[in-house]
């Protein structure tokens, strides 16, 4: 096992500096002059100069490059161009926040979706079966941002079962309720895709030879669909989790700014409020790497459900 | 022949929806299995024969539509709630598939699979069981048996997995073990290994096999008794050695010229046409449009004779 990871670690530094370098490249080619954009309009030439001199805007671009990628191999996302604090202080900080949101919204789509799409395959084609596709191309086509709108209106206003503002700090108890809310409306797109996945998943598996030989064997149904057949289905149902722990952190940025939640996504609108290009840049960065560990840790999830994957 | 039958196989017949028409798979085959007999089951590819076989444990997916009746043990297979059926299946009648690649679950340990009928049936715990499942696998004869136990079904080869197969098949002694071509997916030298160990744990264990195969070579070598399946129809049974010495029904005949023979009483040649689909059957004797000698009378379906060596045609109404 040890060795699978380290195969997989290594396998993702060229993916790495390709995002590296593509942020670097989009930074840079985007409109407008940094300097310009936080000196103002009024700022002296003296100032703005000093400022480039500063940034290291003067530069030519390959040492610029060789810079930022110096930096971060040394573990540093450079600093705020506005208040100058490390742009790594800064997402740590906030970043509790964000993936207590989206693990909730994970949470949310793993207990909910799976439970119900296996059910769904299990009464194939039964009045369940249409409910929840209907239901799930309803959530699927749903904005995230209109459903947590709908959440708030419903079951903080109407019902008061739930703070509409979601203040992440107390004890855990207070933690997790002022959580439920903006968990459960990010997590609904998830809920919808688990579920999908699943289902096929399980509907796919059922028909396997492997199966029928269960059958042979006088197992059970319980044990024939909670043993012989999820361990298989986990399999595509991990790859799902994994590619859409991605989305939610993504999502989660509306989220809270929908339900003023303190995370990423304050920081990345306050960054693009004050063209603080150099948070923007860390904040890229750091996306782009959370993305990979996202990833490789499904391909450790597969490793422990699916025996012929160390093989590979 | 005062023995009593261990199953009874009366007028099953199966059918499967297609194109909102039930066409029949299977049309109205009956036969006996005895207690420490090889009943062979022989025919060419798509005549009913993994359908047949899986309908003896009711395994057949819930789409197929099933009549008659299978006796065994005083019951009905057919007709018996699912919760009984699972105590028979794996004790007392078990199935090794046609595709041993495919059979094993890719996510649990060989020895996990060969120990679960064990604690399914037999009451033991997993660490009794995975004991037991150390001797099974000494009985089909894998070596390494500890290092096996522990292997997922991708470490191991294609004869390797069929022996596991058996050996699940095996884990609880049944009455019938129900063997569907278990040899076709393996090459030759293989094939005559696994083949010859069914047959000896038959011998020394006491059970009844009903092997399915195409290969009429292995139906000489191992079967006590022969069911030849045409198009969902048992055209011809007899004890094997009546059978080879004389063959009656065309296509029992047509079947043995495509084997070649030491005495070399046939010219080799293959049986021209193809088994109709099941959504196209003849009418009449559905062996008709590839026969030889058919007349008038075959565009009626004939019966099968009675006694020991039964037949289904027109032309051999004065078989004994
Ligand atoms: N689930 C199913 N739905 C529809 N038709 C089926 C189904 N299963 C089997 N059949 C049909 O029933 C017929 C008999 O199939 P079966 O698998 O028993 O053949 P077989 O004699 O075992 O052939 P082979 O030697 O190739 O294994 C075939 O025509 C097949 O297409
Ligand atoms: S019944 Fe007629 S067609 Fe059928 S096998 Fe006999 S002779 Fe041939
Ligand atoms: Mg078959």
């Amino acid at each position: 096992m040890a060795g699978f990871i380290l195969r997989r670690l290594l396998s993702t530094i060229p993916t790495l500096l390709g995002v590296l370098t593509i942020v670097f490249v989009m930074i840079r080619v985007a409109p407008g002059d940094p300097a310009l954009a936080i000196l103002g309009d009024n700022a002296s030439q003296e100032a703005l100069d000093a400022f480039r001199e500063r940034m290291g805007l003067n530069d030519p671009m390959w040492v610029q490059y060789l810079d930022f990628l110096r930096g971060i191999a040394r573990g540093s996302l450079g600093e705020s161009m506005i208040s100058g604090t490390p742009v790594l202080t800064s997402i740590l900080e906030v970043l509790p926040y964000t993936l207590e949101l989206a693990l909730g919204a994970v949470f949310f789509g793993v207990v909910i979706g799976t439970p119900l799409g296996i059910m769904a395959a299990l009464k194939r084609n039964g009045w369940l079966d249409y409910l929840l596709r209907v239901v799930s191309l309803v959530g699927l086509s749903f904005p995230a941002f209109l459903t947590a709108i709908l959440l708030i209106l419903w079951l903080a206003i109407d019902w008061r079962l739930f703070p509409v503002i979601s203040t992440p700090t107390g004890g855990i108890g207070d933690r997790l309720y002022n959580l439920f809310l903006p968990a459960l409306s990010l997590g609904l797109i998830m809920v919808a895709y688990v579920m999908r996945t699943a289902r096929s998943a399980m509907l796919d598996v059922l028909g396997e030879d492997y199966i029928r030989t269960a059958r042979a064997k006088g197992a059970p149904m319980r044990r024939l669909f909670l043993h012989h057949a999820l361990r298989n289905a986990l399999i595509p149902i991990v790859t799902v989790i994994g590619l859409y722990f991605g989305l939610m952190i993504g999502n989660a940025v509306l989220t809270e700014i929908i339900f003023n939640r303190p995370g990423l996504g304050k920081l990345i609108v306050l960054a693009l409020n004050q063209r603080d290009y150099s948070t923007l840049q860390g904040l890229m960065v750091f996306s782009a790497f959370l993305v990979v560990m996202v990833n490789l840790l499904t391909d450790i999830a597969y490793g422990l459900v699916d025996p012929r994957v160390k093989l590979k | 022949m005062t023995a009593t039958p261990l199953m009874t196989v009366e007028d099953l017949s199966i059918s499967f929806r297609i194109e909102d028409r039930w066409c029949r798979a299977v049309n109205g085959v009956s036969f006996d299995i005895m207690p420490d007999e090889t009943l062979c089951l022989v025919g060419e590819s798509g005549c009913g024969k993994s359908i047949t076989a899986m309908s003896l444990m009711r395994l057949l997916p819930g789409s197929a539509r099933l009549g008659g009746r299978i006796g065994f043990d005083g019951k009905d297979i057919l007709t018996m709630p699912e919760a009984e059926l699972q105590t028979i299946r794996g004790r007392r009648i078990a199935m090794i598939f046609q595709e041993p690649m495919t059979s094993l679950n890719p996510v649990l340990t060989v020895g996990e699979q060969i120990a679960e009928p064990l604690v399914l049936h037999k009451g033991m715990g997993w660490a009794e069981a995975k004991r037991e499942a150390r001797h099974l696998l000494d009985l089909v004869r894998i070596p390494d048996a500890d290092r096996r136990l522990r292997q997922y079904p991708y470490e191991l080869s294609g004869g390797m997995r069929q022996r596991v197969m058996i050996a699940i098949g095996l884990a609880c002694r049944p009455e019938i073990l129900i063997a569907d071509e278990p040899t076709t997916a393996l090459d030759v030298t293989i094939q005559a290994q696994v083949l010859a160990l069914l047959d000896e744990i038959r011998r020394e264990q006491g059970l009844s096999i009903v092997l399915i195969t195409h290969d009429l070579g292995v139906v000489a070598n191992v079967a006590d008794r022969v069911a030849v399946m045409y198009a969902g129809d048992l055209v011809e049974t007899a004890p094997a050695g009546e059978l080879f010495d004389k063959p009656s029904h065309p296509y029992t005949q047509a079947l043995l010229r495509t084997v070649p023979r030491a005495d070399a009483a046939f010219d080799l040649h293959p049986i021209e046409g193809q088994v109709p689909s099941i959504q196209s059957m003849p009418e009449g004797c559905r062996f008709a449009p590839r026969c030889g000698e058919a007349h008038a009378a075959c565009s009626s379906p004939p019966n099968l004779s009675s006694g020991p060596h039964a037949v289904r045609c027109w032309a051999r109404r004065d078989v004994a």
